[in-house]
């Protein structure tokens, strides 16, 4: 009947015009075929679409783009005029339809699917463009039936386009409903015959319960079981989901594959199409405890040691380590002529002093871990209490290396003047705290990914690294005290050592004045001047415990004076500035700005920078800032985007995590028109030279 | 906070215990099946013979494509000219359900297309198709002569019903038998079956 009153209406529309905008159905058997066209003029250089549109008999189905067990396919082949081009099936949201114990992937009803249509720039005005569809599709409920037909539409080409309004809004209607791509981490391993998928980012009603039912559905055939369970775990930023592989991974997949997450929001079923990598588990906010399997595409354990040692030997070479290191340096050369036992145990002490830090650092982080705060490592100088602390610390050391002040009792043990300002063991210890204290927000390229690593790991594997970072940090002074002839080597002590102390306060200072400068990006004027008040009150009390009586209690009262005071310093938030320059906008990054930049077709490129790293601050004046570098980011209309750490951000922080980074700096760049999920990494060393050929894409 | 869901329709579905296949290498344990002669086989009474297992459905587009084609029975033919292989074309269609045969309409469709397998098994319970994991018609199998499964997938690389599509596909049974019979190991060993779903009762 209704194809009766369709031929009808045809007959009816034809009296009028020769045009179609609705083909003729076409009744295969158990499906009605018909194509709609969401215009009934069209323009050349215009888009436009046109569906299939498949009405299916009560409890008959066709199948997704991967039918699942059985099954095949919807398939459209085009025949069509020169003047336009076919886009892909936009497919609708399947359903998995359970036969027994065989799952497929489709359709029932009356699904649509729409295609775009483009029509080229020099289509003759009036010509006429005869569309033609053939289509397949198996139709089956307990049996299939392979049908086919061949669908008719003449549409014509004018200057104006023209919209069919009931088609247009039903075009789309299933288009909207159908699944759109989202720009989310997702990542997938197998292990022996069980496979795992992470779903990072999902929006965050992921948490709140109104999200349900989550369920995979992958474009390639071969990539798991689809009869097998999946079972949905869901933590605060993101899900699991675990199921069988299936034999496809007996080649694995190299390349990033695409599927559909499907899931309840609301109670809507609805599904977005996600873009999945072979390579290390995402941390979704499960507890830390649960044993990480083994993904390709992880560095291993083996090679994480040894490029945390290595960062660990790297890092005595970073410019915020350095003026530490050069007093023990000192210490040693002092001791190198005396008795090498005492050598031996003052690096050894030096070396306890860098592991239980770094142990306490670690656990510390940990804790901060799992009770599910984002922090990153140098968090440590993200609190603004912590930095003022160091600084003074940094001042006072200053003060007693240029000899203001002395609490050995006026004998130096040598110039090895430490940071509790005692000789020997203890000395040596509070050396190698304060060496990795400072050394932390430094982490080098090779620590980077060492770092990231431990930190995706259980507990016990980030403790080993980090530990093995601390080897590799605290190895050149344990070597120099067992290598006699390296020790020999030193210098011999003399009145050029006491020179040398006081030439070291210098450094100290420069650190002391940087840190203020970043608690001042973290507090604000009122922090900064809170600190600057501390070191006075320092400084007085440095006075005033060499005098006697009330006065050296006064002084011991200036001292808590001057430790307490940094604690009252509040974060700010971040300003918006970031690095901006006049000629050169910035923004502020987030992963939707990002988004919405590369939608607008721009090439995008984030700066993850933090006041405290030393490495970002660099880079920034030494290549970002440069001219030459903000005219190529003019030239190139790429946006500049900056994620700034100084304070901590939670987002932030899972992006770092995202790009196996646990700190800054981390340079990413999107190139225009790219739609590819993951960014091109730059190095963490920049140059100009490779900044600007980033930019022009040579 | 641990939350666990499971997807709808993989819990509807899976009432029935996991639908496990054997892994392609491992030996298949031994089982007692009954042919369309009403005559009982032992998988393991073919130890030093090959094996080739064909889930079928006669009213299955995609099975049709094979036999009306000849196809398939060329296949049986040319696998058991060795006089050494058994060919089981195995119907696991439930009764009621689309293929499901009784012992005379096995002998008429044998008759009517000149079927050449060894035995046809009547598995209408569907044991023998959920213990190879059988989903599809066609799905094959190879046993070799250890008893060990060295082919489980399609029977081809083209998954359309259109019997023209038979000519210049590439036959993954022909492929790993020419294996076998080379002594090496069978180069595609697993793919993907496709077809119509076997019509177990759900």
């Amino acid at each position: 009947m209704r194809t009766v009153f369709l031929t009808l209406l045809m007959w009816l529309s034809a009296a009028t015009s020769a045009f179609a905008t609705t083909s003729l159905p076409v009744d295969t058997g158990k499906v009605e075929a018909s194509l709609l066209s969401s215009h009934y003029t069209v323009a050349p250089g215009q888009t436009f679409q046109i569906a299939l549109k498949t009405t299916l008999d009560e409890k008959w189905h066709t199948y997704w783009r991967n039918p699942g067990d059985s099954g095949e396919p919807v398939q459209i082949s085009w025949v069509l005029p020169d003047v336009l081009s076919a886009g892909e099936i936009v497919w609708p949201l399947p359903y998995p339809i359970p036969t027994g114990p065989i799952i497929n992937y489709g359709f029932e009803g009356a699904p649509l699917f729409p295609v775009d249509f483009t029509v080229a720039d020099n289509a003759p005005i009036g010509s006429v463009l005869e569309i033609q569809a053939d289509v397949y599709y198996l139709v089956c409920k307990d049996i299939c039936i392979p049908e086919e037909g061949t669908l008719r539409l003449i549409l014509q080409v004018s200057g104006e386009a023209e919209l069919n309004d009931a088609n247009a809004a039903e075009i789309a209607e299933a288009i909207n409903r159908a699944p759109a791509a989202i720009d989310i981490r997702v990542s997938m391993q197998a292990d022996d015959g069980a496979l795992s998928l992470q779903f990072a980012d999902l929006p965050s009603t992921v948490a709140d319960g109104n999200f349900a039912d989550a369920y995979f559905f992958p474009y390639d055939n071969t990539l798991l079981a689809h009869s097998d369970p999946q079972t949905v775990t869901i933590g605060s930023d993101g899900l699991q989901i675990d199921t069988t592989a299936s034999f496809g991974w007996g080649e694995g997949f190299d390349t990033p594959q695409q599927g559909l997450l499907s899931f309840d929001l609301d109670g809507e079923r609805t599904g977005r199409i996600v873009t999945v990598s072979t390579g290390a588990p995402l941390a979704i906010g499960l507890d830390a405890s649960r044993p990480a399997p083994d993904g390709a595409g992880s560095i291993g354990l083996i090679s994480a040691l040894i490029g945390a040692f290595i960062g660990g030997l790297i890092l005595n070479l970073m410019p915020c380590v350095f003026p530490v290191i050069s007093l023990k340096a000192l210490s040693l050369a002092k001791s190198a002529h005396a008795e090498r036992s005492i050598a031996r145990r003052e690096a050894w002490a030096y070396a306890l002093g860098v592991f239980a830090t770094f142990a306490l650092l670690v656990i510390a982080l940990l804790i901060v871990k799992a009770t599910g705060a984002a922090l990153g490592w140098g968090f440590q100088l993200q609190n603004p209490v912590v930095v003022g602390l160091i600084a003074l610390l940094l001042f006072a050391v200053g003060l007693n290396l240029i000899g203001a002040y002395d609490i050995a009792g006026g004998s130096y043990q040598g110039a090895g003047a430490t940071l509790a300002g005692r000789g020997g063991l203890t000395g040596s210890f509070f050396t190698g705290a304060l060496a990795v204290l400072v050394a932390t927000p430094c982490t080098a390229p090779l620590m980077a990914s060492a770092i990231g690593y431990a930190l995706a790991q259980p507990a016990f594997i980030t403790f080993i690294v980090f530990m093995a970072l601390a080897a590799g940090f605290a190895a050149p002074f344990v070597l120099l005290a067992y290598a006699p002839g390296l020790l020999m080597k030193l210098p011999k002590p003399g009145p050029w050592m006491v020179r040398l102390r006081e030439v070291l306060a210098f450094p100290m200072f420069a650190a002391a004045i940087w840190l203020v400068w970043v608690v001042g990006n973290q507090a604000g004027i009122d922090g900064l001047v809170l600190v600057l008040m501390a070191m006075l009150s320092f400084a007085l009390a440095v006075w005033l415990i060499q005098r006697r009586g009330i006065w050296k209690l006064l002084g011991v009262a200036a001292i808590v004076l001057a430790v307490a005071l940094p604690f009252t310093a509040r974060t700010v938030p971040a300003s918006a500035s970031g690095a901006a320059s006049i000629n050169l906008a910035t923004d502020v990054w987030s992963p939707d700005r990002v988004a919405e930049l590369r939608a607008d077709g721009r090439a995008v490129f984030v700066d993850f920078t933090a006041d405290w790293c030393v490495t970002c601050k660099v880079n920034e004046r030494l290549v970002l800032k440069t001219n030459t570098v903000k005219q190529a980011f003019i030239d190139t209309d790429t946006a500049f985007l900056i994620a700034d750490w100084t304070n901590r951000n939670d987002a932030i922080a899972r992006e770092l995590e995202a790009y196996g980074r646990a700190g800054v700096p981390l340079y990413l760049y999107y190139p225009a028109g790219d739609n590819s999920v993951r960014a091109e990494v730059l190095p963490q060393i920049l140059t100009t030279d490779l900044v600007v050929k980033t930019l022009k894409g040579s | 906070m641990k939350l666990l869901a499971y997807a709808t329709a993989a819990t509807l579905a899976l009432a029935t215990p996991a639908f496990a296949k054997i892994a392609t290498g491992s030996t298949v344990s031994d089982m007692s099946v009954v042919d369309s002669e009403g005559v009982t086989h032992n998988l393991s009474d073919f130890a030093g013979q090959r094996v080739i297992l064909e889930w079928t459905n006669e009213g299955c587009p995609y099975v049709k494509k094979h036999y009306k084609t000849d196809n398939m029975q060329d296949l049986q033919r040319e696998a058991t000219a060795d006089g050494d292989t058994v060919w089981l074309s195995v119907i696991s269609s439930a009764p009621g359900k689309q293929g499901h045969k009784d012992n005379v309409q096995v002998a008429q469709w044998k008759a009517a297309y000149d079927v050449a397998s060894t035995a046809v098994i009547l598995d209408e319970a569907g044991d023998m198709g959920q213990a190879f994991a059988a989903r599809t018609t066609p799905h094959m199998y190879i046993i070799d002569e250890d008893q060990t499964l060295v082919y489980q997938g399609a029977i081809d690389d083209n998954s359309s019903s259109n019997p023209a599509t038979v000519d210049g596909a590439t036959n993954y049974v022909r492929a790993a038998l020419a294996n076998l019979d080379a002594g090496e190991a069978v180069a595609m060993s697993d793919t993907q079956p496709y077809g119509c779903s076997v019509k177990y009762a759900s």
